[in-house]
């Protein structure tokens, strides 16, 4: 964890608050933790412990108050391409086909022949499992399938890291399930650097490598779990229960 | 047999048929004078001749949808790029979006006396009174339409790379676009009202366009020829919403799937 070679994400002493009405509230409170390339690590914690926020400021649209954010050794200042977002709304463009929506970051991206587009895209709605929907428009498609296009759209333009916060949130238990598997198996082939906000423990745990467990109000780590179980796990196994249940008294002790 | 009497009662022009009964109706049994209460009839004949013999209709039509039509995309190149600013630039809300809103609720035709001492009898007149009517609520409608584009648009966009005109023109416009028309359309509205109350106080030397016709068929007792003109502006403001905003909604609707 110390080596600095290769880390990919290093949080350092990072704090926020908000004011609201008057008041001042501390919603992250000195945030430290580095994340190394290729890392699938969940952000755990009920609401108001800041996660989406410290996500945000990874991502670059949002400023930090105190601390600094490390990409690469170098000081992060605004959104750039090499980090994708995912939003618990899939933010699907209505006025745009599926494919277009896909082929969307590439523009933004330098160096790539505007002919290559929409093959590119036609790969990552591939990956996702929705080729034959290329052409249709963004209300006919379920929530799921939403999503796996927003993915794909986060996918296209090949950042190193994708930033999600709740993607799943919205969806149903069983398309859940569904795209837990598709997530393990893009993460394992194509070795992005995962954040994964989120409030789903189970979710955390089948998904990450890593979980930052937090406690809201001000936002802290309250400790840090390393999630060492076999890659293809579900929701149903009892490992992940038992962990679960781990986990859920961390959380209720604070 | 049932349908079709169904179709019948359902279809528009079985109450214009109705009206046009009634009117007969009550002009035989009234003994108004044709001066005071043209039949049906009369109106008919002057449309007809209006329209194939002397064609002063079309003309007068052509002269008013013609200025209709300088004074409303005016409007839109004025209106549409002033509204946009003041959602950017807070000091124009500030002031202008405040502005907008008294000189909104004024009366369009409040403006012909002054309109009539700057540029006189003119074409010019009529057609800054359409600008003065429908600009305000373009500005505002903007400003409105660009607020209401869901912020996780522009997050999305923003974090994908998506910055100043990129972001507008892929983005925040398109996804103000269904709105914005509503306004457009509002505005049309304004503009509509604005150019026909402007006809019928300024006369011009340019020719006559339909309020003028209807100013002087009043002052001619001649009430079939207002009547007509009424009926005119009725099909045109009918066609104009039929065939240019509604398959724009309708290809809006189709994208977007509402």
């Amino acid at each position: 964890m110390d080596v600095k070679n290769g880390v990919k994400i290093i949080v350092e002493d990072v704090s926020k608050s908000f004011t609201t009405n008057g008041e001042t509230r501390l919603a992250l409170d000195h945030i430290n933790f580095s994340i190394n390339q290729g890392e699938f690590v969940a952000i755990l914690g009920a609401s108001g412990c800041g996660k989406s926020t410290l996500l945000n400021m990874i991502a670059g649209i949002e400023t930090c108050e105190n601390g600094r954010i490390l990409i690469n050794d170098s000081n992060l200042n605004q959104p750039e391409r090499h980090r994708m977002m995912m939003f618990q709304e899939s933010a699907l463009f209505p006025w745009y086909s599926v494919i277009e929506n896909v082929m969307y970051g590439l523009r933004f991206k330098r160096g790539l022949d505007p002919k290559t587009y929409r093959e590119i895209a036609l790969y990552y709605l591939a990956t996702v499992g929705l080729k034959n929907y290329a052409d249709h428009r963004v209300y006919q498609l379920s929530g799921g399938m939403k999503q796996r296009v927003a993915l794909a759209r986060a996918l296209a333009p090949n950042p190193q890291i994708l930033l999600m916060d709740e993607p799943f949130s919205a969806l149903d238990a069983s398309t859940c399930e569904q795209l837990y598997r598709d997530l393990q198996r893009i993460w394992n082939s194509k070795k992005k650097t995962v954040v994964w906000v989120t409030h789903n423990v189970r979710e955390a745990i089948v998904l990450a490598q890593r979980i930052l467990v937090f406690s809201p109000h001000p936002g802290r780590i309250i400790k840090e779990i390393t999630v060492d179980l076999p890659l293809s796990r579900t929701i149903h196994d009892t490992s992940v229960s038992e962990l679960h249940d781990k986990i859920i008294a961390i959380l209720n002790k604070k | 047999m049932k349908t079709f009497a169904k179709k019948l009662l359902y279809h528009p022009l079985f109450l214009v048929l109705l009206v046009l009964i009634l009117w007969q109706a009550v002009y035989e049994f009234s003994g108004c004078s044709d001066l005071f209460f043209p039949n049906p009839k009369q109106v008919m004949l002057l449309l007809y001749n209006g329209f194939l013999k002397t064609y002063d209709l079309w003309f007068a039509i052509g002269i008013s949808i013609k200025r209709l039509v300088i004074g409303y995309l005016l409007t839109l190149l004025i209106g549409i790029p002033l509204g946009m600013l003041c959602h950017t630039s807070e000091i124009l809300r500030a002031t202008l979006g405040k502005i907008a809103i008294g000189f909104q609720t004024l009366p369009s035709i409040c403006w012909v006396p002054l309109t009539l001492l700057w540029f006189g009898q003119s074409d010019t007149a009529i057609i800054f009174v359409i600008c003065m009517g429908s600009l305000w609520s373009l500005i505002l409608g903007t400003m409105r339409s660009i607020q209401l584009v869901p912020h996780i648009y522009i997050r999305a966009a923003y974090t994908m790379g998506a910055r100043g005109f990129t972001l507008w023109q892929t983005v925040i416009f398109p996804a103000a676009l269904p709105y914005l028309v509503n306004v457009m359309k509002q505005s049309w509205a304004f503009a509509w009202r604005s150019l026909l109350s402007a006809e019928i106080y300024i006369s011009t030397i340019s020719g006559l366009g339909l309020g003028q016709l209807l100013h002087y068929g009043r002052e001619m007792q001649s009430m079939d020829q207002v009547i007509s003109i009424i009926i005119i502006l009725i099909f045109l403001g009918l066609l104009i919403d039929r065939y240019i905003f509604l398959p724009i909604e309708k290809s809006i609707e189709k994208r977007w799937g509402k």
